[in-house]
């Protein structure tokens, strides 16, 4: 009898939100993403109130509030130097290539890796790939430099002694600075840049090969029908975020390669800025240029990702 | 339990993100009382020498001084290694010390240090290096305490600026004229006379005299055209070896040396500026000098002849002298750094110095070296009478002729003291066993070779000097690194160059506004003059167009006269400062 009252008078549940119903499935995902949110909230989110003092003259004794206003002082600063225009091309060339030469080898290695059979053979090369990321730039500067020397390297002996080169300076000279710098990268960023691209690979269903080779396709038609295509939306979302950093160049391995002869092409925003703040202490004028790029970088990933949509249906959003 | 796992791991980094946040890291305070009882050291009163009336040690009774210090404290030297004078200081005047030692990254700390309170900031802090624009900034904010203003107490630091250097008094008087800043180390040479630093490191020309001599050039070259001609013997000769190296990735500015041989004013301190006052005191922009044009000319040559050398590093030039394969070239100390390596490969190579070169129509200028190393600051926390207790305590620590002396020898009873007439008196054995190495520094605190700004009483270099010469010839295991030959011919090359000393360039505390145009306009100043003077080295640009592709462009484009305006109204005011 109690049994059948209570089916009569059901108690009144609300229903659940779906934020509630989400959150109370998912919390376990929740809770592991969070320390990542966190992060960029603290990290990236909260530090983007810095930008005003790009307008400010900032002092360490004043508070963020009581610092001078000084309006466009700093970017007007900026660009009334003679150098602005060649800094801004020089940043937008190296990075060109970084783009061009730097993704088309990491797609290139991961393709390659992905036809090799022998696995042994295969976890020991990726790994000689990788290793070279884990040296410091200095060093790797540092080899360039031993190897280079006109005098005593080993490279450029051998150009002079085998190839009958002339005997150069190459670090003293402007048009070897690019390619230098691009190759050294690569060497050192290749492997390790195509982890990305290898998983990409790796999750393309298995199924797609074996009706391929029934239907007669050899290695390089299954290459550019399934595993290309198979890639395009990690390769459209990397070129996207490359190109949203455009204007941005570590100074670091160009301030240890550089010297004033190859200033004509290697002195990028990042080092004209480093100059300049070095003699001056001058959190505005850095926090100013280093807007005007994140401007500039904002725009070309919006246009990028724009052109991407409309061609190839990829977009980051 | 994967759920547990997941919280779990979520929480660890959580935590371990924040860890870095909030936890200021707290200095380890250290008071030099912590140092072993072992080393007590008796005051001079206490060995009965009567000659504790010349420490003249302020009475700082009760007084806590926190000073904020990198941990090492000058090169070679870390602070514990100091703690043992610093306790007798502590002895001496009855104040203690609290130490507040940052490892590394020294500035960026002191800046955010400085953000604080006041009230909580270290009495005293290192300022880093001496940057006038740092300095500047720290003193608009209102952040130093003036020490002018505690002349009445600090009668070492008073003597200090207005007899024995007025030079520098000159160069840290502020805008408002005030001082600062108290330079805790300087590495100089002033109007020619050497003090406290060895010449030998700075300002040598070193080459093969062995090479030399076999090619018939029997003493050292003293002009750029025996130079010239003694390269290109040797280049005709030796293919393979480098004539002269001089140059590192610095780019051009090894070749400076040479613009001395113009007349030009080599800024031995600073090797990049090329700002200097010439002998009426007007400021001039040395590249843009047509002497200038002389210099590269000649430069250039040697550059297309294969004499210099480009793009080595400072190790590979010591390594190319140590193997023998280079000639010459312009380091300090190869003869020590070098010498030994070179005759396992050649046993009759050796080196010899040769003085800055000269040229016909020019006298031979070679700019002072005025290094400032780092400074002391005292916080202007609102505390009149603790600014004046931590100047007390700094006038006394290094610029007392206590002070002067313990820097160096340390702990004042141990191997030094106060003689009668309150001359200094040192133990020879002492001095022996601190050259041998067998007193570690950590005992006394001694550290013989420190140029603080007791330089301005370098006697006591010359007592080292002299002590240390003495027991070497005693010694019979002692083998000196140069030979007799090698020591006559430095003591002659050193005379010629000192000689040619003139005054040092000074750096200027500005006010904001000119500082402000000086830093937008000497960066792109800088650059261009850098750019261009590499070029008409390496031949890259043509040296027919200096006038317009170079000087031109200076004064047109880049503003020169109003950057040599301004450096003029400081240094005047430089001038008046220091007269």
């Amino acid at each position: 009898m109690k049994a059948i009252m209570k089916r009569e008078k059901p108690k009144e549940t609300r229903p659940m939100s779906p934020l509630r119903k989400g959150i109370r499935r998912d919390w376990q995902l929740i809770l592991i993403g969070l320390p990542a949110v966190l992060c960029i909230f603290i990290f990236s989110y909260i530090p983007m109130g810095g930008v005003l003092y790009a307008f400010q003259d900032v002092s360490l004794r004043r508070t963020f509030w009581s610092n001078d206003w000084v309006g466009f002082k700093w970017f007007q600063q900026f660009f009334s130097s003679i150098y602005a225009g060649r800094v801004i091309k020089n940043t937008l060339i190296l990075n060109f290539w970084m783009l061009l030469a730097g993704t088309t080898v990491e797609i290139l290695l991961a393709l390659t890796f992905n036809e090799v059979r022998n696995g042994k053979y295969k976890k020991f090369t990726q790994s000689c790939t990788y290793f070279p990321n884990f040296i410091s730039t200095t060093v790797v500067v540092g080899m360039m430099i031993n190897m280079l020397n006109p005098n005593t390297g080993v490279l450029s002996l051998l150009f002079q002694n085998v190839f009958g080169m002339e005997k150069i300076d190459l670090f003293a000279e402007p048009n070897a600075f690019r390619p230098m710098y691009v190759i050294s990268a690569i060497w050192q960023g290749a492997g390790w840049g195509s982890i990305i691209y290898l998983g990409s690979i790796n999750s393309i269903d298995q199924t797609l090969y074996e009706a391929a080779a029934i239907d007669g396709a050899g290695r390089l038609g299954r290459i550019r029908y399934i595993t290309l295509p198979g890639m395009k939306s990690v390769i459209v979302i990397c070129l996207i975020m490359h190109i949203g950093s455009m204007m941005s160049m570590g100074a670091g391995k160009i301030l240890l390669m550089y010297s004033p002869s190859t200033y004509e092409t290697a002195d990028v925003i990042s080092t004209f800025v480093y100059r300049q703040g070095l003699s001056s202490a001058n959190y505005g004028y850095g926090a100013a240029v280093d807007l005007f790029n994140s401007a500039c970088n904002l725009i070309l990933l919006l246009v990028a990702n724009w052109v991407a949509k409309k061609v190839s249906d990829v977009s980051m959003f | 339990m994967k759920k547990f796992l997941c919280l779990l791991l979520a929480i660890v980094m959580i935590v371990g993100m924040f860890s870095a946040c909030g936890s200021e890291e707290e200095p380890t305070p250290t008071t030099a009382a912590a140092v072993a009882e072992t080393n007590a050291t008796p005051t001079s009163g206490d060995d009965g020498s009567g000659a504790v009336d010349y420490v003249n040690a302020p009475d700082l009774s009760g007084k806590t001084i926190k000073l904020m210090t990198t941990d090492t404290w000058v090169a070679g030297l870390t602070l514990s290694d100091v703690l043992p004078r610093f306790k007798q200081i502590e002895e001496l005047t009855g104040c203690t010390i609290i130490w507040e030692t940052v490892t590394s990254d020294y500035e960026t700390v002191l800046a955010t240090r400085l953000t604080g309170d006041p009230s909580e900031c270290p009495d005293i802090v290192l300022l880093g290096n001496t940057d006038m624009n740092t300095i500047s900034k720290y003193v608009e904010d209102g952040l130093l305490y003036d020490i002018t203003k505690a002349y009445d107490v600090t009668p070492n630091i008073q003597k200090f600026w207005e007899e024995d250097r007025p030079d520098l008094k000159g160069t840290f008087t502020y805008t408002d004229g005030g001082i600062y800043n108290l330079l805790a180390n300087v590495h100089d040479t002033v109007d020619g006379q050497a003090k406290g630093v060895a010449l030998k490191g700075d300002n040598a020309l070193w080459y093969r005299a062995d090479i030399a001599q076999e090619l018939g050039f029997e003493t050292y070259p003293t002009t750029i055209n025996e130079w010239y001609e003694l390269l290109t013997a040797v280049h005709e000769a030796y293919p393979d070896m480098v004539p002269m190296h001089m140059w590192d990735w610095t780019g051009w500015e090894s070749a400076r040396v040479f613009t001395s041989a113009y007349g030009l004013h080599y800024n031995n301190e600073c090797s990049t500026s090329f700002f200097y006052a010439d002998e009426n005191g007007i400021v001039q922009y040395e590249p843009a000098l047509e002497a200038s044009k002389e210099w590269l000319t000649e430069m250039n040559k040697w550059y297309e002849d294969g004499l210099i050398v480009v793009g080595d590093s400072e190790e590979q030039k010591i390594g190319a002298a140590a193997n023998g394969t280079t000639f010459s070239g312009f380091y300090s100390g190869v003869t020590g750094m070098c010498e030994e390596s070179l005759k396992e490969i050649d046993p009759d190579g050796y080196f010899l110095y040769a003085p800055m070169p000269t040229t016909e129509g020019y006298e031979l200028t070679y700019m002072g070296r005025a290094a400032y190393g780092n400074s002391f600051g005292i916080i202007n926390n609102g505390d009149e009478e603790q600014c004046r207790a931590a100047l007390q305590f700094l006038d006394f620590a290094f610029f007392s002729d206590y002070g002067k002396y313990s820097e160096k020898l340390g702990v004042m009873g141990e191997g030094w003291s106060f003689g009668e007439n309150g001359e200094l008196v040192v133990d020879e054995a002492y001095v022996e066993a601190l050259i041998k190495n067998e007193i570690v520094l950590q005992a006394t605190g001694a550290n013989i070779h420190f140029n603080g700004p007791t330089i301005s009483s370098f006697e006591i270099d010359q007592e080292y000097s002299e002590i240390a010469k003495l027991i070497q010839e005693a010694m019979p295991d002692y083998e000196p690194v140069m030979s007799e030959e090698q020591e006559a011919n430095w003591e002659e090359i050193n005379a010629i160059n000192t000689a040619a000393y003139c005054s040092y360039f000074p750096k200027f505390f500005m006010s904001a506004e000119d500082q402000d145009v000086i830093n937008t306009l000497t960066a792109d100043l800088t650059t261009f003059t850098d750019e261009m003077l590499e070029k008409y080295i390496l031949g890259t640009a043509d040296l027919a167009n200096f006038q317009t592709e170079f000087v031109d462009v200076l004064y047109n484009n880049l503003n020169l006269q109003q950057i040599l305006d301004i450096y003029q109204k400081y240094y005047n005011t430089y001038l008046e400062n220091a007269s």
